[in-house]
């Protein structure tokens, strides 16, 4: 049974999925969802995933949203398939949900604004917000600072291993640095920055970005 | 006999309550450890150590410290399978996939707009902050339309991830417990017919009830 991902091989999101999907070797296929023509939002997309959001996921007859769900789900499911995402210990998986949570929380908004601001506005025509540009700009400094002091003591963010809090970072950080113009701010962090050169050259993300970008 | 678990955090502080329910819940002893933010408590050395983003709530047992309320939760469930509420997390991976589901609905799309209103309506007066009303009125439309989606979704199922209250309920009881104590919007939640009777549900539990009088004996001189 093939799992259907809804939604769009470029938008963040559905990447996080795919990225775990592809690194557990897990046949999936895209179901491609019109953002621009507003396909998300009409009663047959909102019947799949009620927020009007996209990813969502249809296994058979198991249907799940929100993508950091979904990625702990499959991770969970194939733990004996490809990497191990999720840790060995209950400690160690307490700490991949911790930074699970912390790029939710701290991070991704911030990323988020900031790519809407830098590349979405601007391709819409409309003008970004220059004081807010900077507001978010510093404030995402000071999460990496926080990010360069944990790398600096670990290899991965949850600890030795690669595991999906790592993966959640890299649909928001590829777009940090190449359409919004924001590498500096990985790349003017020593662990943060081969933190990133590891995660990013892995098989799985570059076959994503090939397919994405 | 293990020692109580530490959680660090101002009973005050709705993501310390999500994790102070969690535990109420799961019948896990605690030591609350209160901060006082507002002497800036949460952003010493000392706090940072364990805490680096000077957050509350911060949490630690014998093995080890952790961040985020609902990273918290989920390891005090995982940790503590067989005691006190012992399906809060799910018995099965297709009950833990959407309560999962739901936990993120409500980091997500819940908390944003909820916490901002608290902050606007509840906590702003108490500490002379001026309400923004475009801020205000600007969340109360994002939170209505959030609240019509679990409208729908609470007419076809008890509780949100399924029949039985789960660690997805509990993460909304802070916030919405604010909305509908401490400010005048709280028919947003209670107008709405199945979204009032699960709050009413949710709301009356035991262990939420603890919590309340926990945050209330904060009050008294």
């Amino acid at each position: 049974m093939v799992v259907k991902v809804y939604g769009s091989v470029k938008a963040a999101c559905p990447q996080r999925v795919l990225a775990c999907l592809l690194e557990k070797g897990v046949e999936f296929e895209i179901v491609q969802v019109d953002l621009d023509e507003g396909e998300h939002k009409r009663p047959e997309f909102l019947l799949r995933q009620p927020f009007g959001q996209v990813p969502v996921i249809e296994d058979g007859d198991f249907k799940l949203f929100e993508s950091r769900a979904i990625i702990r789900y499959y991770a969970a499911k194939y733990a004996n398939q490809g990497p191990n995402l999720l840790g060995n210990t209950l400690e160690e998986k307490a700490l991949v949900d911790q930074w699970l949570e912390v790029e939710a929380h701290n991070f991704n908004d911030l990323a988020f604004n900031l790519v809407l601001q830098l590349v979405i506005l601007p391709r819409m025509g409309q003008r970004s917000d220059t004081a807010l540009v900077h507001n978010l700009e510093q404030k995402l400094e000071a999460v990496l600072n926080i990010y360069e002091q944990r790398l600096s003591k670990s290899n991965y963010l949850a600890g030795d291993s690669f595991t999906l809090a790592d993966l959640s970072h890299l649909p928001a950080l590829r777009y940090l640095m190449n359409e919004a113009g924001m590498a500096h701010l990985v790349t003017q962090r020593k662990h943060v920055n081969a933190w990133w050169d590891k995660i990013s050259s892995r098989p799985a993300w570059k076959k994503l970005a090939s397919l994405a970008h | 006999m293990a020692t109580p678990v530490k959680v660090y955090g101002p009973p005050l502080s709705t993501a310390v309550c999500r994790v102070v329910a969690c535990l109420l819940e799961k019948d896990v002893e605690f030591q609350l450890i209160s901060l006082n933010m507002a002497k800036g408590d949460h952003k010493k050395p000392d706090f940072l150590k364990i805490q680096p983003f000077g957050q509350v709530p911060a949490f630690q047992d014998e093995k080890i410290s952790l961040l985020e309320s609902r990273a918290i939760c989920r390891y005090v469930c995982e940790n503590y399978p067989e005691k006190g509420n012992k399906g809060l997390f799910g018995t099965n991976p297709l009950a833990k996939a959407s309560i999962d589901q739901w936990l993120e609905a409500e980091g997500q799309s819940f908390n944003p707009p909820s916490s901002a209103l608290v902050f606007q309506l509840a906590l702003a007066p108490r500490m002379n902050i001026k309400q923004d009303e475009g801020v205000i009125k600007q969340n109360e439309e994002k939170l209505a339309k959030v609240l019509d989606v679990y409208e729908k979704r609470l007419g076809e199922s008890r509780f949100l991830a399924g029949d039985e209250f789960s660690l997805a309920d509990l993460s909304h009881l802070p916030n919405a417990h604010y909305l509908v104590n401490a400010t005048d919007r709280g028919e947003i939640l209670t107008s709405r017919d199945n979204v009032g009777r699960w709050w009413g549900e949710i709301s009356n539990r035991d262990s939420w009830k603890k919590v309340v009088d926990m945050q209330k004996q904060q009050h008294s001189p």
